[in-house]
């Protein structure tokens, strides 16, 4: 009953003129945000934060919050409409997202993750209205061997990404994790492989890598081909999805958004987690595994979802633990202390109008979103009508000023270029770049869980299979291996005879 | 009397000199003209940050013009001081870090500037109330209790910190010498973390800054067992601090502000006078006060210096001590 | 394509040596103290390994046509390719001297002009409208500090 009087408290909180507004604002921020790539949530609402210092602190939370949602909802945009994806959480949405593109059907992939991320979004908001205070504990047990097993779980599902040879998937997922080391050691505090470059120090940035490797790299492709020849299919065949297009991408919602919300709570990249544990499960599900990459709307579909719904979860351990689940759950954290909140266990009690304000009103902002998002879709669409003699250097400033206004320094651009160069040439020899990005994601967490578990059992490996959570993510992980290569090696000789003829 | 035309000249140099002087120092208090860049060696939304932007919010209202705020995070600000090292001495570059990059990293990595040399320390805005926690379902009811506890089983003790080089990781391990013990440490990234650890039984205690465990000690799911500041806390008086358990030690961390070396005197008084009026105001102290940051008596100037100087070969011996000194190649 | 794919691999080979090497100078500890090198130095021997295999797998299947993107020394178009690779480097290498709006206007009247289809008015033209629409949208709408350079004293 309890929750109940929460919820109608909730909403008249929410409801009120001044947080719908706050909230439009914040989802109206947010999708612009998220379709510019570089400029991020995080930056953006540490941008906002001094300016909120007069505002209600209910009303800055309801606004930080439409931000960092809205931005999901965006985010899918450009890895759909030029393989630029605007935040770790859409690498995935560049493979299919892109093909359908490619195929005329911008639309259709659109459309599906603004439905998908509507869908997930209210389900997630709903499962933290009931959930979040049982979940709150969930989200504890995970330490340094859980984490680890997790990763190695998320690690193996990479090879599900993998199109061509498995050997060339792994080989740059390891490339990502080497990449992942440079800079300032977690656990020692020294510098590794900075070759003594300053800007080296804090790592390099995963924004140039992403449009580097995404962006850059396709235009330089598409550059390739004489310029007249159209990239995109310019006949634009519907503008939403089908309902052929509907019934696939049904259950991969479903399933997305179930694996979004509980990998959403666990602090880390749970976000990024699930989106690639999303697609992984598609294509395994899937009757034809090997059209993923090649614009199957169910890849679009499942981490679309996942990754809003994540973004729900992640409130879980917020707002009942005072733990940030990322960087922009940390600049949130930060908002709410400015405002003389802090959260933790005790805030439900001494200020149950943030946490069920702020709840409410990201129901609101998901049906603000979808409202915002779907006659935009017919404008994205129309951009790919541009030449693309003009609109190559226009994706290419943008990715200039977003490398560029992360840290304000024109090294990240280099190493965006330099980025470009490795993706273009990557693409001719038929290496990935997506294995390489998630695990250059997930490769500082994986690290500093190994030591810290290897530091907390003296060095045993046991303590990865003695305890219940990590050892399930390991036995997944190694049956899934074994599931990948037990096929693949029995049918390696009747491939080779394929190919002989 | 041919003295008499050198003499008469004097007083007019005087005269002029003095009038020169002025205008000059009258151009000087025309400081700000422009936005003042105010840079945090922390990530938003952090402790270091939040001061930064309060005390920021405050001067720029004194100061009359605005103080953009910039996150250059990276090595626990000592990125940010290298940056700093070789910013323009015009008082429109300012820093705010803890002191961490100024007294300890020097003596733990290879860093590329000299902190006691290249800098202009304002002020220093509070010290950061830290302490060691456990969950509240654990053994250990009493400080002694953890001791005992960690003297039966060697390195059977797991403690979480906010990283290694941290000052509640130095003084754990100054903490083992002392008495004659060996923990088993297991670093984490900031704060929150090694407080969720253990909260989640991952490690048997935690020693990190009070803002990540006040909540939960009060809402009873952490037990506090020791205090790092002298005059104790004051919602917990029974909890012992150091001097009262034996150690005569303190491991504190500031939060600060300062400037490039080189900044005009006039400009660095104003600065000074004008970020300390900031953390006396109403407005910062009780931003303080929810950041578990004892403000009461902002450092500036030559004390400052001092104090800095003091903590910087304080923890020099203090890190050679547990051991953990960089390499020197 | 064998080629390409065998310097590839040797190519990752080489990476994951610099790194391992790299990793024991920095110090790998033991197991039950691993040092700041430890990780590293196995994904890198991974790597290599991983790497051998797939030279391995290039040699012994037939199947060898890689299917990426067309051939790789056989692009109509590597003038291009590296027109826009050069300017994009020279953009970053003069953008904190020259400022974001002389820069930017710059690289951009390059790469208008580059797919040669335009005239250099043309290209200069649309550079410019575009400079000032970003900079409207992005210095002022969003406050993002972009380098002012040597336009500084425009004050903008």
């Amino acid at each position: 009953m309890e929750i109940f009087s929460g919820i109608v408290q909730g909403f008249t909180t929410s409801l009120s003129i001044t947080n719908l507004a706050y909230c439009f604002v914040g989802v109206f921020v947010g999708t612009l945000i998220g379709v510019l790539p570089g400029i991020g949530p995080v930056g953006t609402i540490s941008l906002l934060l001094p300016a909120t210092f007069r505002v209600d602190p209910v009303s800055a939370i309801i606004m930080m919050a439409g931000i960092y949602y809205g931005a999901m909802y965006g985010g899918s945009t450009t890895s759909i409409l030029v393989n630029i994806p605007g935040e770790a959480a859409s690498v995935i949405t560049c493979l299919d997202g892109y093909q359908m593109a490619r195929k005329g059907r911008a639309g259709a992939a659109l459309g599906i993750s603004a439905f998908g991320s509507f869908i997930a979004g209210t389900i997630g908001v709903i499962a933290l209205m009931f959930l979040a205070y049982p979940l709150a504990k969930l989200a504890l047990n995970f330490g340094p061997p859980e984490y680890f097993a997790l990763m190695c779980l998320g690690l193996t599902i990479l090879t599900y990404l993998a199109r061509g040879s498995m050997l060339k998937a792994l080989s740059m997922a390891l490339v990502g994790l080497l990449l992942s080391f440079i800079g300032i050691d977690g656990i020692t505090g020294l510098p590794r492989f900075t070759m003594d470059m300053v800007h080296l120090m804090d790592g390099v940035g995963l924004v140039p890598i992403a449009m580097g490797l995404f962006g850059i790299s396709e235009v330089l492709l598409n550059l390739e081909e004489v310029i007249k020849r159209d990239i995109f299919e310019t006949k634009i065949k519907g503008l939403l999805p089908n309902r052929e297009e509907w019934r696939r991408s049904k259950w991969p919602i479903v399933r997305g958004t179930i694996i979004g919300f509980f990998l959403g709570i666990l602090p880390g990249g749970g976000a990024v987690i699930s989106s690639f544990i999303s697609y992984g499960l598609e294509k395994k599900l899937s009757s034809t595994p090997e059209k993923f990459g090649t614009g199957m709307i169910e890849g679009v579909a499942g981490p679309e979802s996942a990754n809003n719904a994540a973004v729900a979860g992640a409130f879980v351990p917020l707002f009942t633990l005072g733990i940030p689940a990322n960087v922009t759950m940390a600049v949130l954290l930060g908002a709410l202390m400015i405002h003389g909140l802090t959260p933790g266990p005790m805030l439900l009690r001494e200020h149950p109008e943030i946490f069920w304000g702020t709840v409410t009103s990201m129901y609101m902002g998901n049906v603000m979103l979808l409202a915002l998002n779907l006659p935009l879709i017919g404008l994205w669409v129309k951009v790919l009508k541009i030449p693309y003699g003009i609109l190559f250097p226009l994706i290419i400033l943008f990715c200039l000023i977003g490398a560029y206004s992360l840290n304000n320094t024109a090294f990240d651009i280099g190493v965006m270029v330099i980025f470009g160069l490795v993706g273009y040439l990557m693409k001719k020899l038929d290496y990935e770049g997506a294995p390489l990005l998630l695990a250059f994601v997930l490769g500082p967490m994986m690290e500093q869980a190994l030591r810290q578990s290897l530091l907390l059992s003296h060095g045993s490996f046991a303590i990865f299979f003695t305890r219940p959570i990590s050892a399930v993510a390991m036995g997944l992980a190694v049956a899934l291996i074994l599931s990948y290569f037990l096929p693949f090696l029995r049918k390696k000789r009747p491939n080779l005879e394929e190919d002989n003829v | 009397m041919k003295m008499k035309p050198v003499i008469s000249v004097v007083p007019v140099l005087i005269a002029l000199s003095l009038i020169l002087a002025a205008l000059g120092w009258a151009a000087d208090v025309k400081y700000p003209t422009k936005p003042i860049h105010m840079w945090v060696g922390f990530a938003a939304g952090g402790s270091t940050d939040i001061c930064a932007r309060s005390a920021s919010a405050i001067a720029e209202k004194a100061l009359g013009q605005p103080i953009v705020v910039e996150n250059k995070p990276g090595g626990g600000g000592a990125l940010l001081l290298g940056l700093l090292a070789s910013a323009a001495p015009d008082g429109y570059t300012l820093a705010t870090t803890s002191d961490t990059p100024y007294t300890r990293a020097p003596h733990l990595i290879n860093v590329k500037y000299d902190s006691m040399k290249d800098f202009t320390p304002l002020v220093r805005l509070g010290l950061q109330r830290q302490g060691i926690v456990v969950r509240a379902d654990s053994p250990f009811k009493k400080w002694q209790d953890l001791i005992d506890f960690a003297r039966k089983n060697p390195g059977q003790l797991t403690y979480g910190t906010p990283g290694p080089g941290t000052t509640p990781h130095l003084a754990m391990e100054k903490i083992a010498l002392q008495e004659k013990i060996k923990f088993q440490h297991i670093p984490f990234q900031g704060d929150t973390p090694a407080m969720s650890a253990v909260l989640g039984g991952h490690v048997m205690a935690s020693a990190t800054g009070a803002l990540a465990w006040t909540s939960h000690v009060k809402a009873g799911s952490l037990r506090l067992l020791l205090v790092f500041d002298p005059e104790g806390m004051d919602e917990w008086p029974e909890v012992p601090t150091f001097k009262k358990v034996g150690y005569s030690f303190e491991a504190p961390t500031a939060q600060m502000v300062s400037a490039p070396k080189g900044v005009p005197k006039p400009i660095v008084d104003k600065l000074i006078t004008v970020f300390s009026d900031a953390v006396m105001s109403p407005q910062f102290q009780k931003v303080a006060r929810e950041q578990e940051l004892l403000a009461a008596k902002p450092l500036t100037g030559a004390d400052f210096q001092k104090w800095l100087q003091q903590q910087y070969t304080m923890y020099g011996t203090f890190i050679k001590e547990v051991g953990l000194q960089k390499k020197t190649e | 394509m064998k080629i390409g794919e065998i310097l590839s691999s040797l190519l990752l080979i080489l990476v994951g040596t610099l790194f391992c090497r790299s990793s024991l100078h920095i110090g790998i500890g033991s197991i039950n103290a691993p040092g700041p090198g430890l990780i590293p130095f196995g994904t890198g021997a991974l790597l290599i390994l991983f790497s051998v295999g797939t030279i391995v797998e290039v040699l012994i299947t037939k199947r060898a046509e890689a299917q990426g993107s067309g051939p790789l020394f056989m692009g109509r178009r590597w003038g291009v390719i590296f027109s826009v690779l050069i300017s994009l480097f020279a953009y970053a290498l003069v953008l904190n001297f020259l400022g974001f709006l002389l820069a930017t206007f710059l690289v951009l009247s390059l790469l208008f002009k580059i797919p040669g289809q335009r005239t250099w008015k043309g290209a200069v033209g649309v550079a410019a409208l575009t400079t000032a629409c970003t900079y409207a949208l992005f210095g002022y709408a969003l406050q993002c500090s972009l380098p002012p350079g040597i336009l500084e004293f425009l004050g903008l």
